[in-house]
C-alpha cells in the first residue's frame, strides 16, 4: 500500500514550539516595529494579502487535488464586489468586504457546480478561462460600477472608531491585514485537520479505498472551494478598500506568476510552507521591481528552475537538508522503512 | 431583407476567413497536448516568436525576401525551438508523478522569459508586419479581404496537408498512436522521447506560422501572444482535447461566432462571449465537441 | 534465449520482484503462474523494458537487456503484448497491425506485407475487422489483434501476459491453440497466466511467482504431480 511519507518526527530542522512561537511574536508585533518605514510596512500588508489567498489556494490545489487556476480571479472578484456593493449600493466597507466575499464564493461555486464533477484538467481549463476572461468582463462592465476600461477609483476606506484602515494609514491598515491572514490560516488549517481534511488525504494516497469509505468528495470540493474563494475575495475586497483604487491589472500575468512561484516554491499539500514562501517572493518582487523587464525574466527563470530542480517546494530542501545531515550525524539507515512484502 | 441577409453572410464571411489562423495556432496546442500531455503555456510565446522573428527578417532585408523566403526560414527555426524545449525543459519533468502540473507551470516560467527577451531586445513598440496582398473582391456586395482569403487558403491547404501526415506517414501514425495509448505505443517500439521531441517541434511549426498571419493583421508587441493563445486554448477545450478535428470546427465556429459578437454587440463584449461558449459547451458536452478523454 | 538472474523490482518502496532468476531456451513455452498482484505482470513488463529492475541481469542471446528501452528491445525480437492489450482505439485493426511492424526490422514493405498474410492466415477474423477502429473491438477480438499486432513485429520471443483473461471458453480455447501454433512455428513463448488448466496442454516447463519470489519451479508434469503446489498457489 502506499507508503508514503508518514514522517510525523521531527526534522533536524525543525523549529520546535518555541521557535514557532517567537516568529509568530515577531510577526504579530512587526507593524509597530515598522512605523517608521511605511514603504517595507506596505509590502508586509501585500504579504499578508497574498498569504491569505495562497493559504486557500494550497487547501484546493494540495490538499484537496482540485487543479483550480481562480485563486485570483476570486480575489478580483472580491475587490470589484466590494467596491460595488460600497461605491454603487451605498453599502458600509465593513459589510462591503463580507458582501465581496461572500459574491467570490457564489461565483466559486456557481462554476464548481458543474466542473468538480469532472475530471481535473476541466477545472483548470474553466479557472483558467474565468482568469482570463474576467479583465473583458469588467471592461465591459462599466455600468454596474467596475469603472470599465479604467481604474475604479475613490473606493471608500474602511473606519472604526475613528481609525481609518488604508494606505494613508497604514500601521493600523497592516493590523488588520494580519488579522484577515490569521483568520485565513486558521480556517485552512481547521479544514485541514477536521474530517474534510482527513477525507482528502485518504482520497490523494487511495482513491477507490476513499470512495468506498464512503467520501463523498464532490461535496466536501465544493465546500473547501467555496470556502478558499470567500477567502481570497475577503483579501481582495480588503485590498480593495486599503487602496483605493484597483483596476483589471489585478489579473495580469505579473500577479499570476508571482502567486504560482509562491505556490509551487512553498510545495503543495506541505502548508505552511506556502506562507514562507509569500513572505520571501513578495519581498523579492518588490526588491527586484527597479529591473523593469528583467524582472519578469527573472522569475520566469525562477520558475522554471524551481519545478524542475525543486518541485516539491522548499520542503524538499529541507528534506535534502535533513538527510545531509543526519548522514553527518552518523545513521548508516537509508530512508524510511519499506513495506515488508505481501 | 435582402441586406439583412447579405450583412450577415458577410459576417459570417469575414469570421470565416479570420479563421485561418485560429485554425493552425489552435491545432498546434491541441496536437501538443494530445501527444505529448503538455498543456503548453508557451504556446502564445512560441507565436510571438515566429511573428518576431519575421518582422526582423523583413526589418534586415526588406526588399530581397518575401513571405514564402520568411516561412522558409522560420519554419525550420521554430521546429528547433520546439525540439530544445521538449528536451530542454519538459524531458526531465517526465519522470515525476504529476509531471503534467509541472510541464504547465514550466511552459508558464519559459513562457515569462520568452516575452521578456522580446521586449528587452525589440522593444515595447508595436510593430508591422508587410501586408503585400492588397485590395479585395466583392462578393455578393462585401468585400472579402484578398490576404486574409490567401491565408485561408494556405491553411487549408496545411490542415489537409496535416490530415495526411498524420494518416499516411509512419511519424504521423506514430503520433497518433502514442496520442492514443502510449505503452502501446512503446511495446512496438516507438521512441517516444523523439515523438514528444518531434511533436512539439511540429506544434511550435504551427503556432510560428499563425503568429506570422496574425501578426500581418494585427500589430506585434511583446506580450501579444496571450490574447491568442487564450482562444486557442478555449478552440481546443470547445472543440475537444486530443482531438485536431475538433480544435479545426470549434476554431471555425469560434472564429464566426467572434465575428458575430463583434458586429452585433461591439467588440467588449468579444471576450466574455468565448468565456460563455465554453462554459456552456463543458457543461452540456464536457469532452468538447470531438472529444474523447 | 531468455535469462533472467537474480532481478530485483522495486514499486516505488515496495519490492514487488525479489530476486527472481529463470531461464527460457529457445522454442520453449515457458508459463509463470500464481496469483494475482504477486507479480507476474511487473515481470514481463521489466522484461520487455517498461520497467527498470534496480539490481540483477537480463540477457536476451546473450546481450544484456535489463536497461535497454522497449524500443530497443523490440528491435532484438523480444515482444511483449500486454494485460491490458494497448491497442490504440482511435486507430483501424490495419493501422494497430502496421504499427506493429514499426521496429527497424519488421519495416521494410516486403517483410510487412508477408507479416501481414501471415497475421490474416493465423487470425482470419482480423482481415474482415481491419476497417474498424481498434476501440470498437470486443475483449476477444481485441486479445486477437493484439496478438497479431505482436507478430507484425516479427518476433523471435514473444512474453504474453494473461491472453485468455475476460475471454468466453470457446475463446479462450481458440487463444490458447494459437498461442501453441505460434510457439510450434519456432518462436519462444514466456506466458503468463492465471487458468493453469486450460492452459495445461501449452505449457512445457513453469515457474510458480508468490509474493514476488519463484516458489516451484519445474516441468508441466512435475507441477501437476505436486498437489502441495497445486492446492496452495495455484488452487486447484
Amino acid at each position: 500500500m502506499g507508503n508514503e511519507e508518514v514522517k510525523t518526527g521531527k526534522s533536524a530542522y525543525s523549529m520546535g514550539n518555541f521557535g514557532k512561537a517567537f516568529f509568530i511574536g515577531m510577526l504579530i508585533f512587526s507593524p509597530l516595529l515598522l512605523q517608521n518605514n511605511l514603504y517595507i510596512l506596505q509590502v508586509l500588508i501585500m504579504c499578508f494579502i497574498w498569504g491569505s489567498v495562497v493559504g486557500p489556494w494550497d487547501l484546493i490545489f494540495g490538499y484537496a487535488g482540485i487543479s483550480s487556476f481562480g485563486q485570483i480571479a476570486f480575489f478580483t472578484i472580491g475587490a470589484f464586489g466590494s467596491s460595488i456593493f460600497s461605491m454603487k449600493l451605498g453599502f458600509s466597507p465593513w459589510l462591503a468586504l463580507i458582501a465581496g466575499a461572500t459574491a467570490a464564493s457564489l461565483v466559486g461555486v456557481l462554476i464548481g457546480l458543474p466542473c468538480l464533477k469532472l475530471k481535473g484538467l476541466y477545472v483548470a481549463i474553466v479557472t483558467f478561462a474565468l482568469h482570463m476572461t474576467l479583465p473583458a468582463l469588467i471592461t465591459a462592465g462599466r455600468k454596474i460600477g467596475t469603472g470599465g476600461a479604467n481604474s475604479l477609483t475613490g473606493i471608500p476606506p474602511l473606519e472604526l472608531g475613528g481609525i481609518t484602515f488604508s494606505v494613508t494609514n497604514r500601521v493600523p491598515a497592516a493590523f488588520l491585514a494580519m488579522g484577515i491572514f490569521f483568520i485565513s490560516v486558521i480556517v485552512v488549517k481547521l479544514v485541514i485537520k477536521s474530517n474534510i481534511g482527513l477525507a482528502f488525504v485518504a482520497l490523494r494516497d487511495s482513491e477507490t479505498f476513499g470512495r468506498c469509505m464512503g467520501i463523498n468528495d464532490y461535496k466536501y470540493k465544493l465546500i473547501v472551494f467555496a470556502i478558499s474563494a470567500f477567502l481570497a475575495g475577503l483579501a481582495g475586497a480588503f485590498y480593495a478598500h486599503y487602496f483605493g483604487l484597483i483596476s483589471k491589472r489585478l489579473l495580469s500575468l505579473d500577479v499570476f506568476v508571482l502567486l504560482l512561484v509562491i505556490l509551487i516554491t512553498g510545495g503543495l499539500g506541505k502548508f505552511p510552507g506556502v506562507l514562507y514562501a509569500t513572505f520571501i517572493f513578495t519581498f523579492l518582487n518588490e526588491f527586484l521591481r527597479p529591473l523593469e523587464a528583467y524582472r519578469p525574466l527573472i522569475f520566469g527563470v525562477i520558475t522554471v528552475l524551481i519545478i524542475i530542480l525543486m518541485p516539491e517546494g522548499i520542503t524538499e530542501l529541507k528534506t535534502h537538508l535533513d538527510r545531509v545531515v543526519s548522514k553527518f550525524k552518523g545513521n548508516p539507515k537509508k530512508e524510511s522503512g519499506k513495506a515488508t512484502g505481501s | 431583407m435582402d441586406s439583412v441577409f447579405y450583412q450577415f453572410a458577410g459576417i459570417v464571411t469575414y469570421g470565416l476567413l479570420a479563421s485561418g489562423s485560429y485554425i493552425l495556432m489552435a491545432m498546434g496546442l491541441s496536437l501538443i497536448y494530445g501527444v505529448s500531455g503538455v498543456f503548453n503555456y508557451a504556446h502564445g510565446s512560441l507565436l510571438t516568436i515566429g511573428a518576431y522573428i519575421a518582422w526582423l527578417l523583413f526589418a534586415l532585408f526588406s526588399q530581397y525576401i518575401n513571405y514564402m523566403i520568411v516561412l522558409i526560414i522560420v519554419i525550420p527555426m521554430m521546429f528547433y525551438i520546439g525540439v530544445g524545449i521538449e528536451t530542454i525543459i519538459i524531458r526531465p519533468l517526465r519522470r515525476r508523478p504529476n509531471w503534467g502540473f509541472s510541464a504547465i507551470i514550466a511552459t508558464l516560467g519559459l513562457a515569462l522569459i520568452i516575452d521578456a527577451l522580446i521586449f528587452i531586445f525589440f522593444g515595447p513598440l508595436l510593430k508591422t508586419l508587410p501586408r503585400p496582398i492588397t485590395g479585395s473582391i466583392i462578393v455578393f456586395g462585401f468585400p472579402l479581404n484578398n490576404y486574409k482569403m490567401v491565408m485561408l487558403l494556405v491553411t487549408l491547404i496545411l490542415s489537409i496537408g496535416l490530415g495526411l501526415f498524420f494518416r499516411k506517414t509512419l511519424i504521423g501514425l506514430s503520433m497518433r498512436a502514442v496520442a492514443q495509448d502510449g505503452t502501446g505505443a512503446r511495446i512496438v517500439g516507438i521512441p517516444l522521447n523523439k515523438i514528444f521531441g518531434y511533436t512539439f517541434g511540429l506544434s511550435s511549426v504551427l503556432a510560428g506560422i499563425s503568429g506570422i498571419f496574425l501578426g500581418s493583421s494585427y500589430n506585434l508587441s511583446p506580450d501579444g501572444g496571450w490574447l491568442f493563445f487564450i482562444k486557442a486554448f478555449i478552440i481546443v477545450a470547445v472543440g475537444g482535447i486530443g482531438s485536431l478535428k475538433g480544435a479545426f470546427y470549434a476554431a471555425v465556429m469560434l472564429a464566426v461566432l467572434e465575428s458575430i459578437v463583434s458586429f452585433q454587440f461591439g467588440n467588449k463584449w468579444v471576450m466574455p462571449c468565448w468565456f460563455l461558449s465554453l462554459m456552456i459547451i463543458l457543461i452540456f458536452k464536457p469532452k468538447g465537441l470531438c472529444g474523447e478523454r | 534465449m531468455l535469462e533472467i538472474e537474480n532481478i530485483n523490482v522495486y514499486y516505488g518502496e515496495f519490492r514487488v520482484l525479489k530476486n527472481i532468476s529463470l531461464k527460457v531456451e529457445a522454442e520453449e513455452l515457458v508459463a509463470v503462474l500464481g496469483p494475482n498482484g504477486h507479480g507476474k505482470s511487473t515481470l514481463l513488463k521489466t522484461i520487455c523494458g517498461l520497467i527498470n529492475p534496480e539490481s540483477g541481469s537480463i540477457r536476451y542471446n546473450g546481450v544484456e537487456i535489463s536497461h535497454l528501452s522497449t524500443e530497443q528491445i523490440t528491435e532484438m525480437g523480444l515482444v511483449y503484448i500486454a494485460e491490458d492489450r494497448n491497442l490504440f482505439p482511435d486507430m483501424t485493426v490495419m493501422e494497430n497491425l502496421r504499427l506493429g511492424a514499426y521496429n527497424k526490422n519488421a519495416r521494410k514493405p516486403a517483410k510487412v506485407k508477408r507479416n501481414l498474410e501471415f497475421v490474416f492466415e493465423f487470425f482470419p477474423r482480423l482481415k474482415e475487422w481491419s476497417k474498424r477502429k481498434a476501440g470498437t473491438l470486443s475483449g476477444g477480438e481485441a486479445r486477437m489483434c493484439a496478438i497479431g499486432r505482436g507478430l507484425m513485429a516479427a518476433p523471435k520471443f514473444i512474453a504474453i501476459d494473461e491472453p485468455s483473461l475476460g475471454l468466453a471458453p470457446i475463446i479462450r480455447t481458440d487463444v490458447f491453440s494459437k498461442i501453441a501454433e505460434i510457439n510450434n512455428t519456432g518462436t519462444s513463448v514466456l506466458l503468463v497466466e492465471q487458468n493453469v488448466v486450460e492452459s495445461a496442454r501449452l505449457i512445457e516447463r513453469s515457474y510458480i511467482i508468490d509474493d514476488g519470489k519463484i516458489v516451484f519451479e519445474g516441468t508441466k508434469d512435475e507441477m501437476f504431480n505436486n498437489d502441495h503446489v497445486m492446492k496452495v498457489f495455484l488452487g486447484a
